[in-house]
């Protein structure tokens, strides 16, 4: 397969091959999804011994949990005698990891402790250190958020590149004080996994259209041309309006409160470039990292990869663990009725992300090339527009600088 | 969560508070299905609330978790609603066609003029060739105002998660 033909980020050109063929999609397994820094989960999901979550890295089911020592354990969900999930619920608590299959038992480190008439069996011969579950050696945590790698193709904060600097920004926001609430919406859109990872990298374009009717119900103001697009390198980005999304459209309030303060800390100790750019708006660190970072609140997404055709999504609000209870409540509802399975945003962005898929599967029309050419030879050097020592360049207000960056990076790691 | 009924003795009182609960249910599911979404509103009450949830897998002998995915008063289903109906809610632009199928009911509990009733639904959506199946258990607080029936609480609980489906947009 010519991959070089696919992309053509220089002119702005990308096949919708991508979007649907089954090869390219097992060479994304293998070439992305296992040697990319993905997001596992956060520590605030595991807070006690023995705390677990499962969810993918890539196709592959994977259990994150909290070992003895306190430290985070990403392991493969099979176990090594037979390959039957060892965990089949979505989260939980437990000493051990027991296969209801033949019994075969591991603890919390990943050591299997425990064979059913070993003796008998393997008459003492065999070594079970071999026979530990699958570690996902490469973990990190980064300031809460759990990442893991099976083969990096470089340490986790080379990997973030430039995006490192704004992901600490907002991290120091909250004093690094952040929290998952109201637990993980999971759904599964009929759409490849990276229409949304490139929506929420670089499309501000699409919002005053697909959301209109958000604006007409006031939860957004109208949006105007004042809108950037950071390219941080390395495939991820972030942007939207200057000055953040839906300031006007949020009562004074503990949280609002807390945000605004935070912002003005970070514009004293780092300069006027964080008041245009706080908060972030819409982010994607590659490959199916998301979040959206608004006034009204601030989620996270992973757009879990399921065959060609359909993108398994986990979703979560973050919050400050600062605040009260109720407080954490009244953003939690906000965020639900806009994002999420019921959220009037998302139903929209999911029906036209499956039918973008749709189009994608006929003859003619996966030898279609889509257009990402607006602002392109447009970029300007963050630290030039703002004369400051910051990472990553800028394009046009609704540029698709932020996608022709994913797309490139996704060409150089499927060239292997 | 679900209650039994054993303590409802089966009388002529409980027939007929069952046929008009029945009925209730019934013309919601046909307003819901011939998209008279503002219409449905008016069968709240003011104070109403209407919280869907979806429930994680837990192993046996674990807590029970549910996840919300909406949690709304009659002011916010207000603005859902009315969405709903406008040129620019692409979810149901064009429409989908939609078969409400309500089952299961049971009256649990009278206590005043507050009847707690169960059911289950199953919402089937269909538009451009996929169809969509919607499967949950509700449990309803209904207010009896003299012949008039409101719905004080709704909890809509949906059986499958991860979702298999792009979206919860209509109601249940």
């Amino acid at each position: 397969m010519e991959l070089e033909k696919l992309i053509d980020v220089e002119n702005g050109l990308i096949s919708r091959l991508i979007f649907v063929d089954e090869d390219i999609y097992k060479l994304e397994l293998e070439r992305i999804f296992s040697r990319c820094w993905l997001f596992i989960t956060h520590e605030s999901l595991l807070k006690n011994m023995g705390d677990y979550v499962t969810s993918y890295i890539g196709e592959d089911p994977i259990i994150a949990v909290k070992d003895n020592s306190g430290k985070i354990r990403v392991f493969l969900n099979a176990c090594r005698h037979r390959g039957m999930k060892l965990c089949r619920e979505d989260l939980g608590n437990t000493k051990f990891f027991t296969c209801p299959y033949h019994g075969w038992t591991y603890d919390l480190n990943g050591k299997l402790i425990g064979i059913p008439r070993g003796k008998l069996l393997y008459l003492d011969k065999i070594d079970t250190e071999k026979w530990n579950l699958i570690e996902v050696k490469n973990v990190v945590n980064y300031k809460g958020f759990i990442w893991a790698s099976w083969n990096p193709i470089k340490s986790f904060e080379d990997y973030l590149g430039g995006m490192k600097y704004y992901l600490d920004l907002f991290i120091e926001r909250h004093e690094g004080k952040l929290e998952i609430y109201g637990g993980i919406q999971k759904w599964i859109i009929p759409t490849n996994w990276k229409i949304p990872a490139e929506n929420f990298i670089g499309d501000s374009y699409h919002a005053p259209i697909t959301h209109e009717s958000a604006v007409k119900l006031g939860l957004r103001l109208p949006y105007t041309d004042a809108d950037f697009e950071l390219y941080t390198g390395n495939g991820h980005g972030f942007g939207g309006q200057k000055g953040g999304i839906g300031r006007n459209t949020v009562s004074e309030s503990e949280h609002v409160k807390l945000l605004v303060e935070g912002i003005e800390k970070l514009t004293k100790k780092y300069g006027e470039f964080v008041r245009d750019i706080m908060p972030m708006g819409h982010v994607t660190i590659f490959p199916n990292f998301s979040m959206l970072d608004l006034y009204p609140y601030t989620f996270i997404r992973v757009w879990h990869p399921r065959g060609p055709f359909n993108t398994e999504v986990h979703g979560a609000l973050i919050v400050d663990s600062r605040l009260s209870e109720t407080e954490k409540m009244n953003i939690f509802k906000r965020y639900i009725s806009e994002f999420g399975p019921n959220g009037i945003f998302d139903q929209d962005d999911a029906e036209i992300w499956s039918n973008c898929e749709d189009t994608a599967k006929g003859y003619i029309g996966r030898s279609m090339y889509l257009n990402y050419q607006a602002g392109l030879g447009i970029e300007i050097p963050a630290s030039t527009k703002y004369n400051a020592d910051i990472p990553g360049v800028f394009g046009s207000p609704f540029s698709d600088i932020n996608m022709r960056g994913f797309y490139k990076t996704w060409l150089e790691l499927m060239k292997g | 969560m679900v209650g039994t009924n054993e303590g409802i003795k089966m009388s002529a009182y409980y027939c007929t508070l069952y046929f008009k609960i029945l009925n209730f249910l019934y013309n919601e599911a046909k307003l819901l299905d011939s998209r008279q979404f503002l219409e449905w509103i008016s069968l709240f009450a003011d104070d109403a609330r209407y919280i869907i949830y979806a429930i994680p897998t837990v192993k046996k002998g674990q807590n029970d978790q549910r996840i919300i995915l909406s949690h709304d008063n009659k002011s916010t289903l207000m603005m859902k609603m009315r969405r709903l109906t406008e040129t620019y809610s692409w979810s149901e632009n064009p429409y989908s066609r939609t078969i409400r199928v309500v089952s299961n009911v049971m009256i649990n509990d009278v206590k005043n003029n507050l009847v707690n009733v169960s059911s289950n639904i199953l919402l089937i959506k269909n538009r451009n060739g996929i169809s969509d199946y919607i499967v949950a258990r509700r449990t309803d607080i209904l207010l009896f105002e003299g012949e008039n029936i409101k719905i004080k609480h709704r909890e809509v609980e949906l059986i499958e998660y991860p979702l298999p489906y792009k979206n919860v947009n209509l109601p249940l």
